[in-house]
């Protein structure tokens, strides 16, 4: 099972790289006084409070087992 | 922050903004509730298979690890969809200024559109309120055309109250028209009837001088040579004989 662990980091490390050159191009591009800082920061909380319920959410499950257990009770 | 070419709200300049128009929220709707959909839908269904006993294997074993990352890629993606689906709203604007128009068009994280027409040559406007949620909450586009050859246009699409946005582009047309003083270019330019102008005054007409007999004959020579038709053969021609220059 560490396969899926291993793709889900690797996706994570892509996905914030992206966020990062997205965010700071819109950045570099927006009007004086719009809404976009706040909606920025909104944006930046989910995605945070997403990633670390995931990561709570792995470090407490048991990725050892054979990818055969998948059904296993 | 960007440097642009036109007033922008919160800029120097903002003074001369005339006409600032987001898209209607209405007309985001399908989009608003798809979104709210798309981040709800996995939790209903969980939600359904946990009180229904439909399967409950899936909350056990290691399925629940497969299921914690797929969930999670799919929150990620899916929020990151929603604020540029909202950033596409929020920066998809017009600006109306006494020069120019200025269409805004954001598309996703990186690409950014913006068109500039100038409000001198503006030709036609038309405002058009289609479909039961416009007309519920007075939305509709606003075609702008140009004079040129091209026909460039410019739609400004579900902005609100279209039509006192089309006659404030018409105001602003005439206003520059009248501040250029291209009334009559225009006119002109249009085809529009304007009234003759008075020709000149002529000299008084004075008798022509007497012509001997021998310039009398010249001018009655030159006469015939410029009544011959293109293509055809004077008489003059035949006279002289071998080949004949047709022009």
């Amino acid at each position: 099972m560490y396969i899926f662990l291993i793709i889900w980091f690797i996706f994570l490390f892509i996905y914030i790289i992206f966020n990062i050159y997205g965010l700071i191009q819109v950045l570099a591009k927006r009007f004086k006084g719009d809404a976009i800082g706040r909606a920025v920061l909104i944006y930046l909380i989910l995605m945070f409070v997403i990633i670390v319920v995931s990561i709570l959410a792995i470090s407490r499950l048991d990725w050892g087992k054979n990818l055969k257990d998948i059904f296993k009770i | 922050m960007a440097e642009y070419h036109f007033p922008i709200p919160g800029a120097k300049d903002e003074k001369e903004i005339v006409v600032f128009a987001r898209r209607h929220w209405a007309s985001f709707l399908g989009q608003f509730v798809l979104s709210f959909l798309f981040l709800v839908i996995p939790i209903i269904i969980l939600v359904i298979i946990y009180v229904f006993n439909f399967d409950r294997r899936i909350f056990q074993g290691l399925a629940v690890n497969f299921l914690t990352l797929v969930l999670s890629a799919y929150y990620l993606v899916g929020i990151t969809f929603a604020f540029v689906a909202w950033m596409s709203f929020y920066y998809n604007c017009y600006i109306i200024t006494r020069q120019e128009i200025v269409e805004i068009t954001q598309v996703g994280f990186f690409g950014r559109k913006i068109s500039q027409l100038s409000v001198l040559r503006v030709q036609d406007v038309t405002s058009s309120i289609n479909g039961l949620l416009p007309t519920l909450f007075s939305y509709g586009n606003v075609l702008v055309e140009t004079a040129s050859e091209q026909k460039e246009s410019i739609i400004l699409q579900s902005v609100p109250n279209p039509q006192e946005i089309s006659s404030k582009i018409m105001a602003l047309h005439d206003e520059v028209i009248a501040s250029e003083s291209r009334e009559q270019q225009i006119l002109d330019g249009e085809g529009t009837l304007t009234p003759p102008k008075a020709p000149p005054p002529s000299p008084p007409a004075s008798p022509p001088p007497e012509k001997t007999p021998e310039q009398e004959l010249l001018t009655g020579e030159k006469a015939d040579e410029d009544q011959s038709l293109e293509g055809e053969i004077s008489k003059n021609d035949l006279d002289k004989g071998g080949e004949i220059e047709i022009k």
